[in-house]
């Protein structure tokens, strides 16, 4: 469903531009580094590349940091390690969480039972400070992918949770049970009846999980229990927190980073917003007629019709 | 509709809880701005628990200096000047077997008894029966005018160590066990008393019955901070007279805010040199180490972050300042970086420069790992400008970086090609520095050096008398320069910060009465600093 | 978790006379303690990952734990004892009787001794953190879902209206803000620029904690803006769940119907719509309660707040096993206590699941 959505989606503005703001960090993390080695000639780890603290210039971009470095390539190299723990992350923990979560939300009996309560067991283990602990010992072996692993392992339960909820209301709704009772197999039931109801929340925690695996990844360097020597928007963040550049009036040391963990979130939730129209036939045709037709008392009642 | 209701009726209870708490905050800001009050970042931790033991590594600053005291400990800021505390002076006998100190007569407790003889001998007694003294110790008995303390081999070089023994009332400890207590209400012989305890300061209270002179500050506030960030906030705005931890870009956040009143004076008590594994081929080369040695611009690294806070050292360790008498001319200036040298010397050891890369006759690349904490920002600017420049001799140097934790256990386990992090404290007495560095006995001494001579050299530096000790330490020094076990880069400078917005005469460079090192916190430092300083309004 | 078995089922008879008062009572006893039951057995559970965690993780913490232990004082046989009951390691008893000495140790609130705050009990340690922390994520978790929810049905109770269109972007925007970064803003802006608020600190130094206006006044104060950046980071997380909820749920039929028969907007919209919608935001409470607390662990430490998740960051920097696990077996524990209370509410609210329960 979500292969689909650049080609079916432009209709939504909103979508377009999340989209688009994607599609525009994807590019500079797969050509940014390039660019930015050959063509400004800069490098992300280089110490004194420039004088401490510079601010933006046609040499440094966006400024330097205090010991010298370059921001923007410091800031393209990050966006290419943030996006793909994000991804990484992202897919397993959806992955998990559909699962999961459709699977304990549907079956009943002691396996849907047993199910449940494996989901809620991992729910009350708190992410972060687990992925801290589970970060702490390994130290940083086998860099981002192991980082990225880890919070996709340890990040599922909320999104399963999510599901299972839903599937468990919508177990219940008058269609599931007719089909229940016209004798459709249970597997085809899941698959035909449920799913589609659920990929609106499947959508929304992929592109959530993808935001919040980079959130996750950013607070893990942020205290420094990352791998500091990996270039990314969260040891930017730590470092521009340790080296006070706030303070030091670093605007556009401080400013980056945060606003591409910020952009990335919006650019999911932007496009979250196209997602549950496409799923949900309804929501969409009324939408497609446009604002101005806002529902009155009786507006919403032919949504056939209208389409 | 009755959902609603509720849900506006949280939104307002919560706005009013908001307001109120606005109101709250100018009065509460009132009350805390009083002048007598000194504050001192003491703690770079987040949050403390009580326990004024002052036998326990984790007893909270404060616990030893304001209310124990010690018996005496040395000026090394300045010239090792002997600084009285308990005792009034130390007399050695039997050729460093035996020692006396001299009581100061006046001491009191702060319940108003005599601080005897008796007091000091339990002390002793006590730390030797529950295994707390690194010391040959074998008795200590109250004679004279003090105590006379006697040692089964010499204990020259352990003076700064026994005049830091901090000095307890037996009636209060004799039935404790000072691994567990945690003693909640303490009674010391110092100038402060314990105030309150929160979770993020501890507060002392300015005796009115001290001993030894009336105490001019009424009331310190040790406080905690847990990121340099925060600290350079508080003392731009004055919260904090008192501080020694590294804040980035000292001089623009710290001493351009306010020039006449905030100041800084790095006081340089260890030296910090590279560690190589000489465990790991080819660090057990010393022309490879010789090499590294000379492909650093010293003076560089020490400006790699917050200039003039680390100085360049000599390649014994020493610098020339403090030891000047000890070491050589020609070892006295730190070695300059000399690349064609460093080739030669790593020639020696195999390795040849191609195409702009450090290579073995295998054109294996010489590469090294520097272990260093990822999160402290000062550490990784030094690691990373000692690896940048021995890249730019063709060696493939990196840092990586980890978690404290991690680099503990790493460093513990020698699991490491080179480390820059730790620095070995100088003291008064030059035996500590060279042993916990180089002797395979020391838990410091990571690299792993075993060296016949070394050892010799060092109990030789452990028995020789005060007269003696400029040769003993000179065959250690020879041995740093010719082997090069470790490889001395910078010694490292507190940033003791202080503020004179509230309290004036404080140490300072122009006048170094006290050590603040680190801080001046605790000890006989910190008791000299607190009772040395006067209210600013009051100077006229 | 293999030996996660939920409890008895309810009788079918009472399931099915669900016409009597009294029979509607006495479901909701039953689903009730059978909720009991199985969050006593999640506790369980919980407990039981805690006690294999740090068994399956590499490095042998036990010995790290010792080695650290001997560097604070003497380690005398009982304190070994103690480590290997918490933490295994190679020299130590078999693994069953560990586990019923360190399930016997959390009966009695016993994890053993802090390293980073040698020799004090890491139960006391917990303790000093554990109300601030819960205080300042409770009432900022409460103020962000209400608030957020209700922003969140009222958006979405139009969707592509001009509420919708100002509020939804600029929730997505401010939800994906980073809780550190956000801090340090209004850390900035607010207490170093502007002077309203303290830099850090749970409340004033001179206070003693206690029932007094001048340390809950300076409580208060010092929460602001840790809370303030918790309810800002979070709140947008209901908004946006709750306006997406509302507009699937908005076109249903009941809700439909209801508009039909000529029910008030106001009473369409709370009564039916957004009741309904709001349920999977009540499931997903008690996962935010976990979120949240990851997220004031990077607050905390922005403002030196003195809570659990200043507490943790203690324990990682010290490799304070002990401590570390006590607040993991804590922060669960609240995270369950939470989900209870949550999961009763969801049974109340949604009819469907009661009857399915039984």
């Amino acid at each position: 469903m979500t292969r689909r959505l650049p080609i079916r989606v432009p209709a939504n503005r909103k979508v377009r531009f999340g989209l688009l703001i994607f599609l525009v960090l994807v590019l500079v993390a797969a050509f940014g580094p390039l660019f930015v080695s050959h063509v400004l000639g800069q490098s992300p780890t280089r110490l004194h590349a420039g004088g401490a603290l510079e601010s933006p210039s046609g040499k440094h971009w966006l400024g330097t940091t205090s010991s010298g470095q370059d921001v923007l390539a410091q800031l393209v190299a990050g966006t290419r390690t943030s996006l793909l723990v994000g991804l990484v992350g992202g897919a397993i923990a959806t992955a998990l969480a559909v699962l999961l979560g459709v699977l304990s939300g549907y079956s009943t009996g002691r396996s849907g039972a047993a199910l449940t309560a494996f989901v809620n067991i991992f729910l009350v283990i708190p992410g972060l400070p687990l992925l801290i602990l589970v970060a702490s010992y390994t130290r940083g072996r086998g860099g981002w992918v192991t980082v990225a692993v880890i919070i996709g392992l340890t990040s599922w339960a909320g999104g399963a949770r999510a599901k299972r909820a839903q599937t468990l209301s919508l177990r219940n709704r008058d269609f599931v049970a007719a089909a229940g009772y016209s004798g459709e197999s249970r597997a085809r039931i899941l698959f035909l009846e449920v799913m589609p109801h659920l990929a609106p929340v499947i959508a929304s925690t992929f592109l959530f999980s993808v935001v919040g695996s980079i959130a996750a990844e950013a607070g893990l360097d942020f205290i420094g229990a990352g791998h500091a020597s990996t270039v990314s928007w969260g040891t930017m963040l730590y470092w521009v927190q340790s080296q006070g550049a706030l303070q030091s009036g670093a605007w556009w040391w401080f400013l980056p980073p945060g606003l591409c963990i910020a952009l990335v979130g919006t650019a999911a939730g932007l496009v979250n917003f196209g997602v549950d129209e496409l799923a949900d036939p309804r929501l969409r045709t009324r939408r497609a007629t446009g604002p101005a037709a806002r529902p009155r008392r009786t507006g919403g009642l032919t949504p056939e019709k209208a389409r | 509709m009755s959902a609603r209701t509720r849900t506006v009726a949280s939104v307002v209870s919560a706005v009013a809880v908001l307001s109120a708490g606005t109101a709250a905050c100018t009065s509460g800001e009132e009350a805390s701005s009083t002048s007598s009050v000194l504050t001192v970042a003491a703690y770079s931790q987040p949050t403390l628990q009580a326990n004024f033991n002052p036998f326990s590594p984790n007893a909270l600053r404060g616990t030893v200096g304001l209310v124990y005291e010690q018996l005496f400990d040395f000026n090394t800021a300045d010239k090792n000047q002997f600084m009285p505390g308990l005792a009034t002076k130390y007399t050695w006998g039997a050729g460093g077997r035996s020692l006396h100190l001299s009581l100061d007569s006046r001491a009191k407790w702060s319940d108003g008894t005599r601080l005897t003889a008796d007091d000091v001998v339990f002390t002793f007694t006590f730390m030797k029966a529950h295994k707390l003294l690194a010391l040959p110790l074998t008795t200590v008995v109250a004679d004279g005018d003090g105590v006379t303390l006697s040692f089964s081999s010499p204990a020259y070089s352990q003076i700064q160590q026994l005049g830091r023994v901090a000095v307890v009332p037996r009636k209060q400890w004799a039935n404790q066990n000072p691994d567990t207590y945690i003693n909640r209400n303490p009674m010391g012989s110092g100038p402060y008393s314990l105030g309150r305890v929160t979770g993020q300061q501890v507060s002392f209270q300015a005796r009115k019955d001290y001993w030894r002179q009336s105490v001019p500050v009424k009331q310190i506030n040790y406080v905690t901070t847990s990121s340099t960030n925060l600290l350079a906030q508080q003392m731009v705005r004055h919260e904090v007279d008192l501080a020694y931890a590294g804040i980035p870009n000292l001089k623009s956040q710290y001493l351009d805010k306010d020039p006449a009143h905030n100041h800084l004076w790095p006081i340089r008590a260890s030296m910090k040199p590279l560690l190589l594994n000489l465990r790991r081929a080819p660090f057990d080369n010393v022309h490879v180490r010789k090499g590294i040695a000379l492909a650093l611009d010293r003076a560089k690294v020490a400006n790699a972050y917050n200039p003039g806070v680390y100085q360049a050292v000599g390649p014994t360790g020493l610098t020339a300042q403090s030891w000047g008498s000890l070491i050589p001319d020609a070892d006295k200036e730190p070695l300059t970086q000399n690349r064609t040298a460093a080739l030669q010397e790593l020639a020696q050891a195999g390795y040849t420069l191609k195409g702009g890369r450090l290579v073995d006759a295998k054109g294996k690349q010489l590469s090294l790992e520097i272990l260093t904490v990822s999160t402290f920002a000062d550490g990784m600017a030094y690691a990373q400008e000692v690896a940048d420049q021995l890249s730019q001799s063709g060696i493939k140097a990196t840092v990586p970086g980890e978690a404290p934790s991690a680099y503990v256990a790493d460093e513990g386990k020698h699991n490491f090609d080179a480390v820059f992090g730790d620095a070995y404290v100088y003291g008064s007495n030059l035996y500590n520095f060279y042993w916990s560095m180089l002797s395979p006995d020391s838990p410091q001494s990571v690299i792993g050096w075993k060296d016949a001579g070394t050892t010799a050299a060092l109990d030789a530096l452990a028995k020789a008398d005060p007269s003696g000790q400029a040769q003993a330490t000179q065959a250690l020094e020879k041995i740093m320069t010719d082997q090069v076990p470790t490889i001395p880069v910078v010694v490292k400078g507190t940033p003791y910060m202080y503020s004179t917005t509230r309290f004036t005469g404080w140490p300072s460079e122009k006048n170094p009465y006290t050590t603040p090192d680190p801080g001046a916190v605790s000890g006989v430092y910190a008791e000299k600093l607190f009772l040395s300083l006067r209210p600013a309004n009051s100077k006229g | 978790m293999g030996g996660v078995t939920l409890s008895p089922a309810v009788p079918e008879a009472a399931a099915r006379s669900r016409t009597s008062r009294s029979a509607v009572r006495q479901i909701w006893g039953s689903v009730l303690l059978k909720r009991i039951v199985f969050y006593l057995v999640a506790a369980w559970a919980a407990a039981t990952l805690n006690f294999l965690l740090p068994r399956m993780m590499p490095g042998d913490p036990a010995s790290a734990i010792l080695l650290k232990m001997s560097e604070l004082g003497p380690v005398t046989p009982d304190r070994v004892q103690l480590v290997h009951r918490l933490f295994g390691g190679a020299a130590s008893e078999p693994l069953w009787r560990q586990y019923f000495s360190y399930l016997g140790g959390l009966l009695h609130g016993d994890f053993g001794l802090s390293l980073a705050f040698y020799p004090t009990p890491v139960s006391t340690v917990v303790r000093s953190g554990f109300l601030w922390s819960v205080l300042l994520l409770g009432v900022s978790t409460v103020i962000a879902f209400v608030v957020g929810t209700a922003l969140g049905a009222l958006a979405g109770r139009r969707p592509g209206g001009w509420l919708d269109s100002v509020i939804s972007p600029l929730s997505i925007f401010v939800h994906a803000l980073p809780y550190f970064w956000a801090a340090l803003i209004l850390v900035y802006v607010f207490a170093f620029r502007l002077d309203w608020f303290p830099l850090s600190g749970g409340a004033g130094p001179d206070l003693a904690p206690g029932f007094d206006p001048a340390f809950i006044s300076s409580a208060i104060t010092h929460a602001m803006l840790p809370a303030a950046t918790i309810v800002l980071t979070s709140i947008s997380g209901w908004l946006i769940h709750m306006r997406n909820m509302m507009a699937s749920v908005v076109n249903e039929d009941y809700v439909l119907l209801a508009r039909a028969k000529g029910l008030s907007e106001t009473r369409v919209t709370t009564a039916y719509a957004a009741r309904n919608a709001v349920l999977p935001s009540i499931s997903s409470f008690a996962v935010s309660i976990g979120l949240v607390v990851g997220g004031s662990l990077l607050t905390e430490m922005v403002f030196n707040y003195p809570g659990l998740g200043s507490l943790l960051n203690q324990a990682i920097l010290n490799l304070d096993y002990p401590l570390m696990q006590a607040l993991f077996l804590v922060i669960s524990m609240t995270v369950l206590v939470a989900n209870f209370v949550m999961d009763c509410l969801y049974v109340l609210l949604d009819p469907r699941t009661r009857e399915a329960a039984s």
